[in-house]
């Protein structure tokens, strides 16, 4: 159902992000082109940079490491890059709601 | 491998073949093979993508998402232990059931998926067909085999649609998804008239088996209800007529415009037309090797003869308190004397609608195993169904279900609410739908106050495809994005039995915090013009949108 999202200019700070190939988690292009899954380490490109950006995450696409590549416009705050949108903002904290019952959290 | 146990013997499911199993060897092999490369890096994801989701693997928004189905919503307790062993093994503990009535995995790396095919396979399951523009899952009516008003039992003819669609060569690249429901019932619990093809099986002044077809019906961003093709399709002749209504579909749908593909857009263009057509190809096709004998409809209706029921009395019940308000809501009457259904309610209050954890499906399993045959039905309301239990046991199976968190008596109530997963878990989705069903469902958590009010379906969908089936609910919320932010719509009317009818749309949306107390509003509203004894539906229907607009909006 998707469909690609209209390019516009970048005018905030970007990270990049993607799934991770094996697992599907949500991860982020870190610095030395790592794929982490904290936020808090992922390289945050100016927005004069982002081309650039998008270019070293599109290695990880073509490493076949990570899915789906895309930048997400973010905000520092207390140093850390924070995403403007909502949904990103779910994706980097994960699910709103319990996504695991007690039984499993006390199991692993 | 652990080792499975042999299904219950007289759980009534279909029961895989030789051919069967030796189709899903290969099928599962190909797939391994196939996903072995992706992780090899020999296949892109472009080239991994529809081969994944011909398999019923999705990338969603966290991980990996597996749709398993469970054909017609019919499950035994072996296949019920064995998803609940891969919810433990390869996901976070849980499963949860949709509205289609199969079960998602939400968490499933792609590096365990063969592993989790191959233990589908031990219990007769797997994931094929569960996404990808090819006919799914056909869905069925929960209490079949057990509903005193039932005409026709609809699982033989699920089951014969289940064997004619898999694989079916023309069928495999539609120009959308295709989604088939069946009813053999007076009354609809398939949500009939929004499906692909509707079809409601009968019997003839003769006692011979046929069918009323609908067709056109889906929800999404062009709900529309579906259009009668034919009173009468005779039994023998139902496969032949399902393939014309595919092969016009398949020949003249919109294959250019994703909004326009659904068979829906099809039929309400063409109207007449698109019957026409459909009847010059039915009496173009070759009745004789499309004809369905007599013979395979009997050795299927084997699979599903009932189970050897002992010969008891209807019994009263007891009248422990909490045990009556259980059994008001979740005991159904049994077409056996004796006997009585129960509804599962996969709804606690506060809970994730459709959430089952793997304690709670081992639970059911063993429930089901001692009282009800070993048989589970999955409902498209997202609870489960146990549909052969004897009456004198219904106490020790409501002790069961309470131990297990499983006996909150609001079937049917405002907290038994259709959602899908939304925004937390879906790729697709635009807000959130389960936390929002979590804050109605705490709002009316009394059930005095739910009771008073009867019944009510309020059904959530976190985006416009409407997965959760908002449209069709007496209450329905959509969640949209508004420039970055929630928002939610929200439409009355909706219904999704033999009245089906398209919900309308009340009026603005509102923002995250502030749907509750609009759906609040609007139960205030309903409770201050009802008549005694009406319900939601019915005093709308009487005083239309205008007193709840007016509620919402200060205007009229």
């Amino acid at each position: 159902m998707s469909t690609p999202a209209k390019v516009r200019p970048v005018t905030a700070p970007t990270v990049f992000t993607a799934n991770r190939l094996r697992d599907g988690r949500v991860v982020w292009l870190a610095a030395g082109d790592a794929w982490v899954e904290e936020i808090s380490a992922a390289a945050v490109f100016a927005p004069e940079e982002a081309e650039a950006g998008l270019a070293r995450a599109k290695r990880g696409e073509a490493q076949q490491l990570v899915v789906g590549v895309y930048g997400v416009e973010v905000s520092i705050q207390a140093g850390k890059p924070v995403p403007t949108r909502f949904r990103e903002q779910l994706r980097m904290r994960g699910p709103s709601v319990d996504a695991e019952p007690a039984e499993y959290r006390l199991a692993s | 491998m652990n080792v499975v146990l042999a299904p219950p013997p007289h759980a009534r499911t279909y029961r895989y073949d030789a051919i069967d199993r030796e189709f899903l060897d290969e099928r599962i092999a190909e797939f391994t093979a196939q996903i072995e490369r992706r992780l090899r890096g020999e296949l892109t994801e472009d080239e991994f993508k529809p081969l994944r989701l011909m398999n019923g693997l999705y990338l969603q928004l966290h991980a990996y998402m597996y749709r398993i189905a469970i054909p017609y919503g019919v499950l035994n307790a072996t296949q019920l232990r064995q998803l609940a062993m891969i919810a433990r093994r390869w996901d976070r503990g849980f499963g949860h059931f949709t509205t289609r009535q199969n079960i998602q995995f939400n968490w499933t790396k792609l590096e365990d998926v063969p592993a989790m095919a191959r233990a589908l396979a031990d219990v007769d399951m797997h994931a094929i067909q569960t996404s990808g523009n090819c006919i799914r899952n056909t869905t069925t009516d929960e209490y079949a085999g057990a509903d005193p008003d039932e005409v026709v039992d609809p699982r033989i003819y699920a089951e014969i649609i289940r064997q004619w669609s898999t694989l079916h060569p023309e069928f495999n690249w539609l120009p959308r998804k295709f989604k088939i429901a069946i009813t053999g019932a007076a009354q609809d619990r398939v949500a009939m008239q929004v499906h692909d093809v509707g079809l409601v099986a009968r019997r003839d002044a003769a006692g011979a088996i046929g069918f009323e077809v609908w067709a056109g019906g889906g929800l999404g961003r062009t709900p529309l209800l579906a259009t009668k093709l034919r009173d009468w399709v005779a039994e023998d002749a139902l496969l032949a007529y399902l393939e014309a209504v595919l092969r016009v579909y398949n020949a003249e749908g919109d294959r250019a415009n994703i909004y326009r593909a659904r068979i829906k857009i099809l039929v309400r263009d063409q109207g007449e037309a698109y019957r026409d057509k459909v009847e010059a190809e039915f009496a173009r096709l070759d009745k004789t090797r499309y004809r369905l004998d007599p013979e395979v409809v009997a050795e299927i209706a084997q699979h599903f003869a009932p189970p050897p029921f002992a010969s008891l009395p209807d019994i009263a019940l007891p009248t422990d308190p909490d045990f009556a308000a259980w059994a008001r809501r979740s005991v159904r009457r049994h077409r056996q004397p004796g006997y009585a259904s129960v509804t599962i309610s996969l709804k606690p209050i506060g809970g994730i609608p459709g959430d089952a954890t793997a304690a709670q499906m081992e639970a059911v399993a063993a429930l089901a195993e001692r009282h009800s045959f070993g048989e589970i039905r999955v409902t498209h309301a997202q609870n489960l169904v146990l549909p052969h239990v004897r009456q004198e046991d219904l106490l020790a199976v409501f002790h069961g279900l309470k131990a297990a968190g499983l006996a909150t008596p609001n079937l049917g109530l405002i907290s038994d609410i259709i959602a899908c997963p939304g925004m937390d878990y879906c790729a697709l989705a635009t807000a959130r739908s389960i936390p929002v069903a979590q804050m109605i469902s705490e709002r009316f958590a009394s059930l005095e106050a739910q009771y008073d009010l009867g019944e009510l379906f309020l059904n959530i969908s976190g985006c416009i495809n409407a997965c959760g089936h908002h449209h069709v609910g007496h209450i329905g919320i959509l969640g949209v994005d508004k420039r970055g932010a929630e928002s939610y719509q929200i439409t009355l009317g909706g219904s999704a039995t033999e009245d089906a009818a398209i919900g309308e749309l009340v009026g603005p949306g509102f923002p995250y915090d502030q749907v509750t107390d609009a759906v609040e509003t609007i139960i205030r509203t309903h409770l201050a013009h009802r008549a005694p004894g009406e319900r939601f539906i019915d005093t709308y229907r009487r005083i239309g949108l205008a007193p709840f607009k007016e509620a919402l909006y200060g205007i009229a």
